[in-house]
Formats: C-alpha cells, structure tokens, sequence
C-alpha cells in the first residue's frame, strides 16, 4: 500500500501536469507555432475512446467473458477504415455548416429542427450523466486499491477530480464563445493522456506477462487446460458480431469522438493517418488485455477483475508500477470526463437553452457574456450530476455503463448515417425513429441494469409487465439472445424501420430537401457557390454602406460587438471586398457565412430562430370575414392597381390569404385606416436603429430576402407594394440601374412561380402602357415600369461594349450617343419634353460619354420594341468596328437572365414574316410565348379556341377562329368562311388599339381552300400594307407542301422568312 | 483504383475475416492448438489491417 495522502498529491500533481500541457499547447498557438495541427496529436486525440471503463472495464470483461472485450475495439479499429468516406464527408459539412456537436449535426439536417436537437441533447445527458459517474469512481477504486480506504465519506477524492476537471474544462474548454474554435490546450491534454495511459497499460501488461508469467503461451495454456476458464477462449459469434457493429457506430456517434474527430481537425489529410494509427493504438492497448484478465484469474487476486491492473502490481509489491497504473486509469478517465463535459456542455447550450434565450430572454439583448457563463455552468452541471450518480449508484451497476452508452449512441446511427446519404430521410422520420429506438433502449438496456441497484423490481425482467412474459424486457417477444445483442437488436431495427417508413410516408419541408442536397452531396457542388442563395441580382453593383453594419449589429448581440466585428472584417477579407464596395453577391456570401457563425456559436435551432425574427417576417392570416372576398386575384400573377390596391389587399388578407405590406407611408396610420391587425407591414425608410419591420428603401437585396422568405414560408399569399415607383426613382442616383433592374425582375419572378400574389400601386404616368381597368395583369414589368427598360437598354450596351478594346468602344459609344439624338428608333430615350431636333448639335454635347460607362437619362423610356431596334441599331454599331460580332450570341446569356426570347432580336416592327413549316406548331410555339410575356398578340387560327387555351394558354379574347360552323359558342370570336372584308375589320381594330401589336395568321391553306389564290394573296398584301403601317409584327404560317412553288414564290416575295429553331435547341 | 474503393475493400475484408464463419473455422482445431490458433489469427490480421493501411497511406501520400 502506498500512502493515501502521497497518491492523492501524485494525481494532483499529474493533473496540473496537465494544466501545463494544455497551457503550453494554448501558448504555442498563439505563438502560430501549433504543437497539436498534426496527424499524430489528431490520431491520439481518437483515444478518447478508450476510457477509464476501457482501460479496467476490458481487463474484468475478459476475465468474465474471455475474448468478448475484442470486438468492442475492432469495430472502431474497421470503421476507421471508411474514415476518407464517412468520417471526412461528416468534417466537411461540420465544417460547411458550422456545426460543433451530433445533436447540431443531426437536428441541422433535418431542418434545423429544434425537436430533433432536443432530443438528441437529453438522451446524450442522460446517458453521459452515468458514464462520468463511471469515471469518477473508477478513479476513486483504483485509489482504494493502491492506498486503502481513506476520506471516502461523500467521495472527497471524487470531488477533488471533478472539480479540478471542472476548471480545467472550464479554462481550456469554453476560453471563447466559438465551440468550433479549436481547443488546442485541451487536445494536447488528451493527446498526452493517450500516451501516458498505453504507456501504463504496456508496462503492466509486459510486467505480468513476463514478469510475473512466463510469457503469453504460459498463461493461454494455463487458462485452456482449466476447466473453471478454458470457456474463456470460445467465442459467442453472435455477441461477436453485433458488438463490433454496436462499437463501430459507438466511435461514429459518440459526442466526445464526434467532437475530436470533427471539431477538432485542422486538416482533413491528417484522416488518412488516424485511419492505421488509431487501429494500430487500439492494437497495442488490448495486446496485453487477456494476459492480465487471464493472469489475474490464475493469480487468484483478490478484489474485482476490473482492478487486475492495478491489484496484480499491487500484490506484488510493486508499488511504483500500481501507481503508475493508477496515473494511467485517471488519464482515460479524466480525458473522457473532459471531452464529454466540454461536448454535452455545448449541447445542453445549443440545444436545450438558446432556442428558449433567443425566444424569451434575448430580445433586444447583449447575450454574449450570458452564454459563456450558461456554458461554463453547463460544463459543472454534467460534472456534478455525475459526482452526484457515482455517490447514490455503486459500481457494480455502473459497469455496464460503457456498452448502455454505445448502445445510446448507437441510436443516432440511422438517422445520421441516413442523412449523409438518403436524401428522402426526414425530420418525421428522426424523430420517430430516435424516439422509439431510445424508449426501446430504456426499457431493454437501462432497466435490467438497475435491477442491482434495486431501483427497478428483479419480477419485472423474470415475469415482464403485469406479467406478460412476450414483454420481459431481456427477451422480448421471446428472443433470447445476450443482454446487449438483444438491446442492439430490437432498438436498432425499431429505429431503422421508422425512420424509414416515416420518411417515406412524410414529404420533407422545402429547407430539409436543400439540407439533404447540401448534405448528401456535399462533394458535387462547390461550397462556395451552394451556399449563396441563389442571386437574383446582377454580380458587379455596389450595394450601399450600412447592409454590411445591420448583420454585424445582428451578430454583435450573441457574439459580441468586437468579435463581430473581427468576424465580419475577416470575412470581407476574405470575399475580397470591403464594406464599402460588397456586392450584391458577396454580401449574400456575407450574410450566410454569419448565420453559419451564430450557428457556430449559439445552435442550429436558435440561429434559426433569430434569422426568422431577424430578417423574415412571419406569413399570418387576419381575422377571416364571413362574407365572400369581392375580388380574385390569381397566384402567381402580377397587378398594377392605380387605385384600389389597398382595398383589394384588404379584401384578400380578409378571407384567408397571408399578406406582407411593404410601405414607405406610416405602418400605424395604414392600420388604423385599413383595420390590419396581424399582417406583418416593412416600412422602407432609413430610419436609425430599425428592427425587424424597417428596411432601408436603397437595401434592395434585404428588401428581397425579406420578401423571398415571406413567400417560401407561406402557401397562400398576397404582398403589396406601394412604392415601387418611389423605391425605382430614389434609387437612381443611390445604388446602380441594374440592382434596381434586377430587384424588380427578381420579384416578378418570385411571384411568377406561383406562390404569391404581387399588387403594385403606382400612378398610370409611370406605367408605360395605357391602363384600361382598375386591375391590371402585368408582364414583364421591366418594360412596364418607368425607365427600367432603358436601364435594360445600358445593361446590354455595358454587356456588349465590354467585349470591345477601347478606341473600338469610344467610336461606338459616340454612334450610340448620335443616334440617341437624331434617329427616332432612340425617341424614347430622350426626355419627353426635350426637343433635341430643334438643337442636333447640342444634343450630340451633352450625351457624348466622357468616360467607358454608357450614359441614359434617368427619365428615358423605351417600349419594347423600341428597346429591340435599339439593340439591333446598337449591333450594327458595334459590326462596323468589329465585322465578326454576332448580337444572337453576344446577348445570350443576358435575354435568358432577364426572361426574353432571342427571337424578338430579329422582329422589327412593321414587318410581316413568314414561318415555314406542315403544322403551325412552332409559329404557335413562338407567338404564345411571347404574349406570355407581356406582348399584346392576335391569333388567328383554324384550331378551336378552347385548344388553343389549353395547349398555349392564350386568351380567348385574343383568338379569332377560322371556322365555318354555324353554331360557335357566343364567348369565342370567329370568323365564316373567308368573309375577308369582316377579318380586316378585326385586325385592323386590333392593331388600333394595342400599343405593339402582334398577329399570328395561321390557316392559309383553309382560307385559299374557302375562296381563292389570289383573293388570299390581295388579303395578305393588304394585311401587310396595315401592319407596316401602324407597326406591328405580322407573322404567317405557310405549309409549304400546300401551295405549288409559284404560288408560295408570290407570296413569299411579300414576307420576309423567319427560322425558328426547334424546341429542345 | 480509386482511394474510397481501397478502403471500403479493406474494410469489407477485416469484417469478413474477423467474423463468423472465418473465425470458427480459425477455432476449430484441436482443444489445446485453437486457443493459440484464434488469438494469433486476431492479432495478425488486426496487425495485417493496419499494414495494408499504412502502405496505402504511404502509396498515395507519394
């Protein structure tokens, strides 16, 4: 025996040992010379997994059980091997998404779901709380063994160690906020730990094996000729088998090897040596195992088989090497007890006490200097909960403490593994398969084992429940199998099942499928770019100062205004910016990479809270009238409404649908007139100190998230906007024309596909369209809408001229500025009270571009057809200095962002065109494509009209049927058998009153059937004559099998020919 | 061959062989040999693992 007090000073000392490990270590690093960055230290930190249950519990299950400790370490030793496919892919989205435990793993791949987190976070609690106990009084066993009992009155050597564990993980474990900050100090603690507990381990084993035996052989035959032990070298295969698969998912799962295998890599190269060192460490630490377990048994030493190690030296007088021993058992305790409060701390934070800060305590609040303290709180409680368990439960319960808690963790393999590569498993799917796979591990696991402890009845495992032997909780339904295969078994294949049929039953949320995406495949798309939301917006403007400073403030509130700002600045670094000058793109990169830091920081579900209350603003239905709404608005529309737009909001909100009202007048004063109670109002205004409901008018790209998240989180909805004319024109001179272009094309785009309902309320002067109804659908706003199609116009010009070297650039910017002034294709991009015809020279001086940019007045408008002249004007500029330019190519990517058909670069107005093919498939291709973009168009047709609404989804007002039928239902027009005269009445009419009027005639064939050639020809001749006249676009379809080569000759010679490409090209 | 497919191999490989039925084909040697045979047959392979592991490692850090 050595002296208690001596062995107490010794463990002490060892552990400020520590102290001075983690110190140097955390000294290094701030020097930049880390000491832990390497694969060694990483592949030594993995030994975590051998804990104080590892290092005695192994040696007593192998003098009970023979070589059935083995699999518990050749599970994890196999499961290293997939370490480059599942414990890398597990790094790289950690490390993408900021996620600093399991739980967040887990509960961010689901959706960020607060349940899922919460209950991950109370399993791994009740679970720890147990195991640390474990610890602490393996610690205290081993101290007995080597020094007798000394002060165990209410475990003071336990209270010693937890509590020097206690500030050790609250120095080295929670120095800063940021979990995923890198705890060098404490990694190289562990690290150190390692060695010195296979280095106890390797003494003691070589000791006994050839010090006390005479080798490994003496001990295995005496052990195989005894027939009271010889049992020890057979194998149960079944235990076997499920053991190593339990182990495997143990050291995937396990929150502290989840935490130094993913948190703590500094390189995901250094996998690749942990994936044979960490086995060749698992090797060693069992090499001598059965020889001390086998060797104690012969001995005939006394005491627990779990304490050979330390007993067996002990008994023989060699006391230096029983401490040694026992200096080793306290590394693997104290290393676990370590990682394990670290980890659950963070997880009882981010799981179980944020999402309620952020909700009912944070709002409007400082909260960094709260959270750190919570978390050094946390990190006691799990340590005083364990002191406390090892205090009431002796150690004969807690011995299966190990394998219960690989079996816990084994619970969260179907969910994690399954979010890594099922991209249908949902949040439905985890919750029911965690929650039926733990109840299964409670009452199959947990209960037997608190038989001994006399907290549960011995008749309740022998009898089962009310007596139902099926339901004995060691045999369910019958099965008799070990205690611990039998809990794999059926908690397993329960939570695998569910999680399965309720992922298959269950349509994951919009966010979880972009989780799953951004999880399964992770290595498929580039981090960078997937992580940007996708940008509405053009890449190059510069959005005002302020945006970068409201997510700093944001941030600043749960990380602290300096670490905010360090984040922030390291970020613009590294986007290459600077407040000043981020872009629309970088700043969404901007915004995301801070999300991932609260993320980092505060949990997946708080953070998702904070962004919703931050930035979204929440869909919510009024009070619901009983009476029917008065007007009927489609999804997926746009309406321009001069007047009404408030009473048609209202009318709507009313009767069910969720509104969002975007305003630049008084939210109050908009309440009290229109009686809005719940529907959320954003006042653009730039206004200091603004929360939630205020948005700067010039920050377009918030303006839209705000909106976009509105619209995603709502299934039925409407926003009104009804300052869009102001939003337009005060923008001018703040941020580029472009952002102002690209915002309002991205909303109509939004609202195109189906989700909402956008009302715009601005005066008829700023509509470029003569308004004939209090509702008016819109199209393609961009060229509704005041100058935003001469912003269009600049943003091609800027796209086209780029590709010219500079004298070329300034001879046709000088055209561009000649013809703005003098040719009447350009008309609308002169002010419309300015008369530059009287005055072509000044004209030429005032609009010639001193510098590369393309110059437009801010007043300018051009209708669409005008702005496709121009384009082609603009071209033929731009060929006569560059003879090999192709506008169709150049303009390409440009007409597909901003939703135009390169088509229209060929129509000039006041052509008629003719398309050439058996049916008019493709002629109706085209014209219904282009009114459904905002072009007024006229088709007449032999096809009936209900067809053509289904196929091509035209107005029937906008048909005229070619039919002879007498009895044509009253609601379709249609014209009799070639009454000529009557059909250029309608075109006529028709091309009066539409402003850029398109025609499609086809069915030419029938009219020349109906009468004659020639009468035909007249027809189309006068057709012709009309169109050019008052600028329209006539296009024809002629088949050309149906008209000899003469005939199509004659009329062809009329019409220019349009090829139109096939639809897939 | 790709380096997840080499794992994945090795992996499969210390399963099959470290699981029934190889192993009880290992242990079914007379009483006294099979003690030594299953133990020796663990460790080599274990041992064996961590070579084919470590050469690959090596293979490819070149």
């Amino acid at each position: 025996m050595i002296n208690p007090v001596l062995v107490l000073a010794a463990m002490v000392l060892y552990l400020l040992l520590l102290f001075g490990v983690a110190h140097y270590a955390e000294r290094k690093r701030d020097q930049g010379k880390s000491i832990v960055s390497n694969p060694y230290v990483y592949a030594l930190s993995f030994s975590v997994y051998a804990t104080a249950w590892a290092f005695y519990g192994s040696v007593g299950r192998g003098a009970t059980e023979g070589l059935g400790f083995l699999p518990i370490y050749l599970g994890p030793s196999l499961v290293m091997l997939l370490g480059w496919t599942i414990i890398r892919k597990m790094i790289t989205i950690s490390k993408e998404h900021r996620l600093a435990t399991i739980s967040d793993f887990i509960s961010f791949r689901y959706g960020r779901s607060y349940v899922v987190g919460a209950l991950v976070a109370i399993a791994i609690l009740i679970v720890m709380t147990p195991y640390v106990a474990l610890q602490l009084i393996a610690i205290s066993e081993s101290l007995t063994i080597i020094s007798g009992r000394y002060h165990e009155i209410l475990g003071v050597r336990r209270l010693i160690v937890a509590v020097l564990l206690g500030v050790f993980a609250i120095i080295f474990g929670t120095r800063h906020l940021d979990p995923l900050e890198r705890h060098e100090g404490l990694i190289a603690a562990v690290a150190f730990e390692s060695v010195v507990k296979l280095v106890a381990f390797l003494a003691a084993g070589l000791y006994i094996t050839y010090g006390v035996f005479g080798g490994y052989g003496e001990i295995v035959s005496a052990i195989a000729t005894n027939p009271d032990y010889s049992r020890l070298l057979d194998v149960d295969y079944v235990s076997w088998f499920s053991l190593t698969v339990m182990s495997s998912f143990a050291i995937l799962f396990l929150p502290r090897q989840f935490h130094v295998m993913v948190v703590e890599n500094s390189d995901e190269g250094h996998l690749k040596k942990v994936m044979w060192l960490f086995p060749l460490y698992m090797l060693l630490i069992n090499l001598f195992v059965p020889a001390v377990a086998w060797g104690g048994l012969l001995l005939g030493t006394e005491g627990r088989a779990d304490m050979f190690m330390v007993s067996i030296p002990i008994s023989q007088g060699h006391e230096l090497l029983g401490l040694l021993v026992f200096i080793g058992g306290t590394s693997a305790a104290t290393a676990m007890v370590l990682v394990s409060a670290v980890t659950v701390g963070t997880m009882m934070l981010n799981d179980l006490e944020m999402p309620y800060i952020v909700r009912k305590i944070g709002k409007g609040k400082d909260l960094p200097s709260l959270i750190l303290t919570l978390k050094r709180l946390n990190i006691l409680l799990v340590l005083a909960l364990g002191y406390l368990y090892s205090l009431l439960v002796g150690f004969p319960a807690l011995v299966d403490i190990g394998l219960l808690s690989f079996l816990a963790a084994c619970q969260l393999a179907p969910a994690a593994l399954g979010g890594l590569y099922w991209k249908k498993g949902c949040r439905h799917g985890a919750v029911a398969g965690l929650v039926a796979g733990f109840f299964i591990w409670i009452y199959t696991g947990l209960l037997p084992t608190l038989v001994d402890s006399g907290w549960v009845s011995n008749d309740l495992i022998l009898n089962g429940p009310f007596g139902i032997a099926l339901l004995r909780p060691t045999a369910l339904f019958g099965l008799q199998l070990d205690v611990w295969t039998h809990v794999f078994f059926w908690s397993i294949l329960v939570n695998f099942t569910l999680y399965v049929l309720f992922s298959l039953i269950h349509e994951p949320t919009e966010e979880e499928k972009a989780l799953a995406d951004s999880f399964v495949d992770i290595y498929k798309i580039c981090p960078r770019i997937e992580t940007c939301p996708v940008l509405p917006f053009g890449e190059s403007m510069v959005i005002r100062v302020g945006t970068v400073d409201e997510l700093e403030g944001t941030v600043a509130r749960y990380i602290g205004a300096e670490r905010a700002k360090n984040v922030v600045e390291l970020n613009l670094a590294d986007l290459n910016t600077t407040r000043d000058g981020i872009d629309a793109r970088q700043l969404f990169e901007l915004r995301d990479r801070l999300e991932k830091t609260l993320t980092g920081s505060l949990g997946p579900s708080a953070t998702r809270m904070i962004v919703e209350e931050e930035v979204a603003v929440k869909p919510v239905v009024e009070v619901i009238k009983e009476t029917r709404p008065i007007y009927t608005l489609d999804p997926g529309k746009t309406y321009i409404i001069p007047e009404k737009a408030y009473e048609v909001f209202t009318d709507q909100i009313t009767h069910g649908v969720e509104g969002l009202c975007i305003t630049s007048s008084d939210p109050d004063e908009i309440r009290v007139r229109w009686h809005f109670t719940e529907t959320p109002i954003v006042r653009l205004s730039h206004e200091k100190g603004r929360g939630e409901r205020y948005i700067a008018p010039n920050n377009l790209p918030l303006l839209f998230i705000t909106i976009k998240s509105f619209v995603e989180s709502s299934k039925n909805s409407i926003i009104l906007l009804d300052s869009l004319e102001e939003l337009i024109e005060e923008n001018a001179s703040l941020v580029p024309e472009s952002e102002v272009l690209d915002f309002v094309h991205a909303l109509e785009d939004l609202s195109g596909k189906g989700r909402t309902r956008l009302l715009l309320q601005t005066r008829p002067e700023f509509v470029n369209k003569k308004l004939d109804s209090d509702i008016n659908e819109a199209r393609q706003l961009i060229f509704l809408l005041g100058p935003l199609s001469s912003y269009l116009f600049k943003v091609f010009a800027e796209s086209l001229l780029k590709r010219l070297d500079e004298p070329a650039r300034m001879v046709v910017m000088r055209d561009l500025a000649m013809m703005m002034e003098t040719e009447k294709l350009f008309s609308g991009m002169r002010r419309p009270d300015e008369d530059v015809a009287c005055d072509p020279e000044m004209g030429e001086i005032d609009e010639v571009p001193s510098g590369s940019a393309v110059k437009i007045d801010a007043s300018a408008r051009l209708s669409r057809w005008e702005f496709f002249a121009a384009l082609r004007r603009l071209a033929k500029a731009i060929r006569e200095v560059d003879p090999t330019f192709d506008l169709s190519d150049a303009a390409k990517p440009l007409m597909a962002k901003y939703g135009l058909n390169p088509i229209e670069l060929r129509l000039a107005p006041g052509t008629t065109y003719v398309i050439e093919e058996d049916k008019p498939l493709k002629s109706l291709r085209v014209f219904s494509d282009l009114v459904g973009r905002g072009v007024e168009g006229l088709c007449i047709s032999r096809y009936h009209p209900e067809k053509l609404m289904e196929r091509y989804s035209l107005s029937p007002n906008r048909i005229i049927w070619l039919t002879q039928s007498a009895g044509v239902e009253p609601q379709y027009r249609h014209v009799e058998t070639a009454n000529f005269p009557r059909l250029s009445g309608m075109i006529s009419d028709f091309l009066s009153k539409a402003d850029e009027p398109l025609i499609l005639l086809e069915g030419l064939g029938y009219l020349i059937t109906q009468s004659n050639y020639e009468s035909v020809l007249r027809f189309v001749q006068s057709q012709r004559d009309e169109v050019s006249l008052k600028k329209g676009i006539l296009i024809i379809h002629i088949d050309p099998l149906a008209l000899d080569t003469k005939e199509r000759h004659r009329l062809e010679s009329e019409m220019e020919i349009l090829e139109v490409e096939d639809e897939k090209s | 061959m790709e380096q997840d497919e080499f794992w994945v191999l090795l992996f499969i490989l210390g399963s099959v062989l470290l699981n029934w039925p190889i192993l009880s084909l290992v242990a079914g040697g007379d009483e006294t040999s099979r003690h030594f045979t299953i133990l020796v047959y663990i460790v080599a392979v274990w041992f064996m693992i961590i070579l084919f592991a470590y050469l690959f490692d090596r293979w490819t850090s070149n």
